[in-house]
C-alpha cells in the first residue's frame, strides 16, 4: 500500500497503453469494403477460381476478389462459426443445403459445374494401376480423402458401389493435399477429381476405367451468395455462371452443363 | 620413493606455476601460501584435473603426467583421495554412500563407510542426507570420503575453510587423530600456519607460482624467508644496510646495533614480537636500541596483546594485558620501544 | 501497534494481469467442457475411432519421449560440456523445430524421408520400407518436434550444475561414464524429468508435422489430434468429446508431476 506509489503509477500507465493498443487493433479490423468480394470455395476449385477471380477483376477494375480455399467441410465449419464471406461454393449439395437450413447462406444456390471422381496415378504409373480393383493391392500406397470431406464420401461410395475393399494408407483432410502427395509419387494411386488431374497434368494421369463397368460418379458444385441482397456477390456469381466463367471451368477439367 | 613426486610447470588460465615437491609415503606435507599463489593449480595438477605443461608428476612410483613422453593418466585412474574446500558431498546420495563412493563393491562399501564414519566421530550418520549435516560434519564426511580405501596420495584442500570455531576444533582433532594413520602420502593445503604446525611434517611455502621456502614447521617459524612467511608466523622482518655492527634501516633515520659485526651490505633482521619491550619513558640501561613510535593498532592474540606500530618501521610487539593497562596503551599513544642487539637476528639479504 | 508479521501485499497491477492470464487459459477449456455432448459421451469415447486414436497417441508419444531422451541427453551433454567449434550452429539447428511451423517440419521430413526423399528414396529402393503412412512415421515426426524441448531443458540444467562435483567424482575414481551415470544424471534428475515430460506432452499434441509427413489413417497414423481435426469436419460433438480425452490425459500427467517439475536439484 504505502510506499509503492511510484510503481503503481507506472502500472496505471502500462495498462492504459495496453488497452489503447487493443482498442486500436479491433477498430482497424472492422469494416468491409464494398468493392471486395470474399469467396469461400472448395479446395478442388483452387486453380479454376484463381483464374476466375483474375478475370473478374480485369472485367471489373474497381473490384477485388479475396479467395479462401479449404475442404468443403472446413468451410462449413468456418461459416457456421460466423466467418465473413460473400460467396460460397460447395463441392456437394448436402453441405450447401445444410448451411441454408442453418441460415448461414441466404442466397439461392445454383449448380455451377460438376466434377468427376477419377482413379489417378502419377504420370509414369509406378504401381502399374489399370483397374479399380488395384486399390486392394497391399503393396501399393493408396490414398483417399477423409470421410466428411465430399471427395472422401464420394470415393467411399464409389468403392462400395463396385464392391472393392481398398487397402488405404492415408485419408487426407482435403483433396488438394491428396493430389500433391500423389504428384510427389508418395502414393501410387488415389481417388481424386478430374479437375485435380487437369490442374497438375504434368505429374498426374487418370486411369481410364471401362465406362460400361464403372459409371462415373460426380460431385455437383452449387454456388450461392451469402447475402441475398449483396450486389457485389451477385455480380460475381453471375460472372461465374456466365460464358467466361464456364469456359475457365471447362479448361480446368470441370463439366459444365 | 612411492609417494608423490612433482617437478612441473603448469600453465593454466594465464597463470604459471613452477614447483618441485615430493611427499613420501606416510609423510604429511603442508602447502602454505596466500590467495592466488597457485595452491589450487597445484591441487588440480596433482589430481590430474589440469594437465601439466612441462615436467612430470609421479605417483606411487608411476609416472602419471609427463608431456615430454605424452604420458597422462586421467584423474579417475590415479590412486588419490581428495577433499575439497567446499565439502562437495553428492546431494543425491546418503552420507554412507558418499563416504564409500570410491568403493565399487556394494558390501565392502557399506562396511568400510560405516567404519570410517565411526573413525571420524559420526557413527550412525550413514543414512542421513548431506543437506542435514552441519558445516563441520559435512567436512568430516568429505575427509572420510577422501581417506577411505587407502589411496596412495591424500589431498586435503583447506580443510578448515569456512568453519566456525567449534567446528574447526572438531575437524582438527579428527585430522590429528586420523591423518597420521593413513599409509599413503598426504598433502594438506592451508593458509593457516597453526594448522601446518599441528599436522605437517614439512611445510612448503608457495608464493606467486613458485616455492619460496620449504622445511619443517619449526624451520619456517624460526627462519622465515619472505615477508609473507614472516607475517604468517608473526615475525617482524626489517631490511637495512649493515656496517660495522650497525644497521641503517631502509627508509628511516633509525640505526640499530646488532650482535653480528661481520655483516655488511644489505641485510634482513628478524625480530620476535616478544623481544621488543615497551616503555613509557626512555629506558635507561643495557638495551642499546631504543626509539619512539605511535601505537597504530592492537588486538588480542590468545593471552597476549599484539601491538602494531607503523612508523618509523612496521613492527608487531606482543605484550601482556597487564602491560597494556600499565602503559595506558591505545592507538595514537606514543611509547618507547627497546630491543637488545642480541635479539636482532641479522642475515645477509640476497640481492 | 503494528502487527508482528505484516503480510506483503502484491502490487495490484501484477495480480490483475496474472488474473487476466489465468482467464485467458481457462476460458477455452470452459468453452470446450460446455460443448461436451454428455449424453453421447459414452458411445463416442468407446467407439473404435477414439480407442484406436488414444492407444496410438499414447504409444507414439511415449516412444517418442523415450527416443528423445536416449538421443537428446547425450546431445545436451555434448552441447554443455564439450568445446566443439560449431557448437552454436548445432544448438541453433536442434532448436529450429521449436520455431518452425510444424507443417513446415513435416514437409521437410517428407523431402528427406519420403518415398522419393533424399534418404527415404534409397531406403525404399533397398528395403521397400516406407516411413510415411506408418506408425514409425508418426514417431519420427513426434521426435522431430519434441526432442528440442528436452535438449534445451537438459542443457540448461547441465550448465547450471557445478562442475566441481564431477571433478570430485573423478578424483574419487569414477570414470567419465561413471561420473555421468552416478553423479551428473542423478543431480539433474528433476530437470531431466521435466524435459522428458515436456517432450512427451509436445509429442502427444503434435498435429501439423504428423499429418503432413505420416498422413492420416485410423488405427495406424491417426493420433488423437488428427482424429479431432477430421471429426471437426464431420461430427463436431464427437470432436469435442475426443478433445476432452486429450485434455484429461494431459492434465492428469501434468498435475501428477506438480512441483517436481520445478524442483531444482
Amino acid at each position: 500500500m504505502r510506499g509503492d506509489s511510484e510503481p503503481v503509477l507506472r502500472g496505471h500507465w502500462f495498462v492504459a497503453v495496453a488497452v489503447s493498443a487493443l482498442v486500436l487493433a479491433s477498430v482497424s479490423c472492422g469494416g468491409g469494403d464494398e468493392d471486395v468480394v470474399d469467396v469461400f470455395a472448395a479446395a478442388s476449385l483452387t486453380d479454376a477460381f484463381t483464374d476466375l477471380a483474375a478475370a473478374f477483376e480485369r472485367a471489373h477494375p474497381d473490384s477485388e476478389v479475396r479467395l479462401n480455399f479449404a475442404g468443403t467441410s472446413t468451410l462449413r465449419e468456418q461459416l457456421l462459426d460466423g466467418a465473413d464471406a460473400d460467396v460460397f461454393v460447395s463441392a456437394n449439395m448436402a453441405i450447401m443445403d445444410e448451411l441454408i437450413a442453418e441460415g448461414a447462406v441466404a442466397g439461392q444456390p445454383q449448380v455451377m459445374a460438376s466434377n468427376t471422381l477419377v482413379l489417378a496415378v502419377p504420370i509414369d504409373d509406378p504401381g502399374r494401376v489399370d483397374d479399380l480393383s488395384d486399390v486392394s493391392r497391399p503393396e501399393l500406397l493408396i490414398g483417399v480423402c477423409a470421410r466428411g470431406v465430399p471427395c472422401g464420401d464420394l470415393a467411399h461410395r464409389f468403392l462400395e458401389l463396385h464392391d472393392v475393399t481398398p487397402e488405404v494408407d492415408t485419408e487426407e483432410p482435403d483433396v488438394r493435399s491428396l493430389a500433391r502427395r500423389l504428384a510427389d509419387r508418395e502414393l501410387d494411386a488415389a481417388l481424386i477429381y478430374r479437375s485435380d488431374v487437369v490442374a497438375d497434368h504434368d505429374h498426374l494421369r487418370a486411369v481410364r476405367l471401362d465406362p460400361d463397368r464403372y459409371e462415373p460418379l460426380e460431385s455437383r458444385y452449387p454456388i450461392a451468395a451469402i447475402d441475398r441482397d449483396d450486389p457485389g456477390a451477385a455480380e460475381f456469381v453471375d460472372f461465374v455462371l456466365g460464358p467466361e466463367g464456364r469456359s475457365v471451368l471447362e479448361q480446368w477439367g470441370f463439366t459444365v452443363r | 620413493m612411492s609417494g608423490l613426486v612433482l617437478e612441473a610447470v603448469v600453465e593454466h588460465n594465464g597463470f604459471r606455476l613452477s614447483v618441485s615437491l615430493d611427499v613420501a609415503r606416510g609423510e604429511t606435507v603442508a602447502i602454505v601460501g596466500p590467495n592466488g599463489a597457485g595452491k589450487s593449480t597445484l591441487v588440480r595438477a596433482v589430481t590430474g584435473l589440469t594437465p601439466i605443461t612441462g615436467g612430470r608428476v609421479e605417483l606411487a612410483g608411476q609416472v602419471v603426467d609427463e608431456p615430454a613422453s605424452d604420458t597422462f593418466v586421467p584423474p579417475h585412474e590415479r590412486s588419490i583421495g581428495a577433499a575439497f574446500q567446499d565439502a562437495l558431498l553428492f546431494p543425491h546420495l546418503s552420507v554412507a554412500a558418499n563416504v564409500g563412493f570410491r568403493i565399487r563393491e556394494r558390501r565392502r562399501r557399506l562396511t568400510a563407510a560405516d567404519a570410517w564414519l565411526e573413525r571420524v566421530g559420526l557413527s550412525g550418520f550413514g543414512d542421513r542426507r548431506p543437506s542435514e549435516l552441519s558445516g563441520g560434519e559435512a567436512r568430516r564426511v568429505a575427509i572420510a570420503r577422501a581417506l577411505i580405501d587407502e589411496p596412495a596420495l591424500v589431498i586435503l584442500d583447506e580443510p578448515f575453510a569456512g568453519l566456525d570455531a567449534a567446528a574447526t576444533v572438531g575437524v582438527r582433532r579428527m585430522l590429528v587423530d586420523q591423518v597420521g594413520e593413513v599409509p599413503g602420502a598426504r598433502l594438506i593445503v592451508t593458509h593457516d600456519p597453526v594448522d601446518a604446525q599441528a599436522l605437517a611434517d614439512r611445510v612448503v611455502v608457495l608464493e606467486a607460482g613458485a616455492v619460496t621456502q620449504t622445511g619443517t614447521p619449526d624451520d619456517i617459524r624460526r627462519r622465515p624467508a619472505t615477508k609473507y612467511v614472516a607475517d604468517l608466523v608473526g615475525l617482524n622482518l626489517v631490511h637495512g644496510i649493515a656496517r660495522d655492527g650497525r644497521v641503517q634501516v631502509d627508509g628511516t633515520d633509525l640505526e640499530l646495533a646488532v650482535a653480528n659485526r661481520t655483516l655488511s651490505g644489505g641485510v634482513t633482521l628478524t625480530i620476535e614480537p616478544h623481544a621488543v619491550s615497551l616503555h613509557g619513558d626512555q629506558p635507561a640501561g643495557s638495551p642499546r636500541n631504543t626509539w619512539t613510535a605511535e601505537v597504530g593498532g592492537m588486538h588480542q592474540l590468545g593471552d597476549v596483546v599484539r601491538v602494531q606500530f607503523d612508523a618509523p618501521v612496521p613492527l608487531v610487539v606482543d605484550v601482556t594485558p597487564g602491560a597494556v593497562r600499565d602503559l595506558g596503551l591505545a592507538p595514537g599513544r606514543s611509547v618507547w620501544l627497546a630491543v637488545k642487539a642480541t635479539s636482532l637476528d641479522a642475515r645477509a639479504r640476497p640481492d | 501497534m503494528t502487527t508482528r508479521r505484516r503480510l506483503r501485499r502484491p502490487p495490484w497491477v501484477l495480480v490483475t494481469l496474472a488474473a487476466l492470464a489465468v482467464v485467458f487459459f481457462t476460458l477455452p477449456l470452459v468453452g470446450l467442457v460446455g460443448r461436451v455432448p454428455w449424453a453421447r459421451l459414452g458411445t463416442v469415447l468407446t467407439s473404435s475411432v477414439v480407442r484406436e486414436a488414444l492407444a496410438l497417441s499414447l504409444l507414439t508419444s511415449i516412444v517418442a519421449a523415450l527416443i528423445s531422451a536416449v538421443l537428446g541427453v547425450p546431445l545436451a551433454w555434448v552441447l554443455a560440456r564439450v568445446e566443439l567449434p560449431g557448437r552454436s550452429v548445432i544448438r541453433a539447428l536442434v532448436t529450429l523445430p521449436m520455431v518452425l511451423p510444424p507443417v513446415v517440419g513435416g514437409a521437410a521430413l517428407l523431402f528427406a524421408f519420403g518415398r522419393r526423399g533424399t534418404f527415404g528414396g534409397p531406403l525404399y529402393d533397398a528395403t521397400s520400407f516406407v516411413l510415411p503412412f506408418s506408425i514409425w512415421g508418426v514417431i519420427v515426426a513426434n521426435v522431430f518436434v519434441a526432442m528440442p524441448f528436452l535438449v534445451v531443458t537438459v542443457e540448461g540444467a547441465l550448465r547450471g550444475l557445478d562442475e566441481r562435483y564431477e571433478d570430485a567424482a573423478a578424483s574419487l575414481g569414477a570414470s567419465p561414464l561413471g561420473v555421468f551415470r552416478r553423479v551428473t544424471l542423478p543431480m539433474i534428475g528433476p530437470s531431466l524429468t521435466a524435459g522428458v515430460t515436456l517432450a512427451w506432452a509436445r509429442a502427444l499434441g503434435e498435429f501439423g508435422a504428423t499429418v503432413t509427413f505420416a498422413g492420416n489413417l485410423p488405427g495406424r497414423t491417426q493420433t488423437l489430434p488428427l482424429a479431432v481435426f477430421v471429426e471437426l469436419e464431420r461430427d463436431r460433438d464427437a470432436a469435442v468429446a475426443i478433445s476432452l480425452v486429450l485434455v484429461a490425459v494431459s492434465l492428469i500427467v501434468l498435475v501428477a508431476l506438480r512441483d517436481r517439475w520445478w524442483r531444482r536439484s
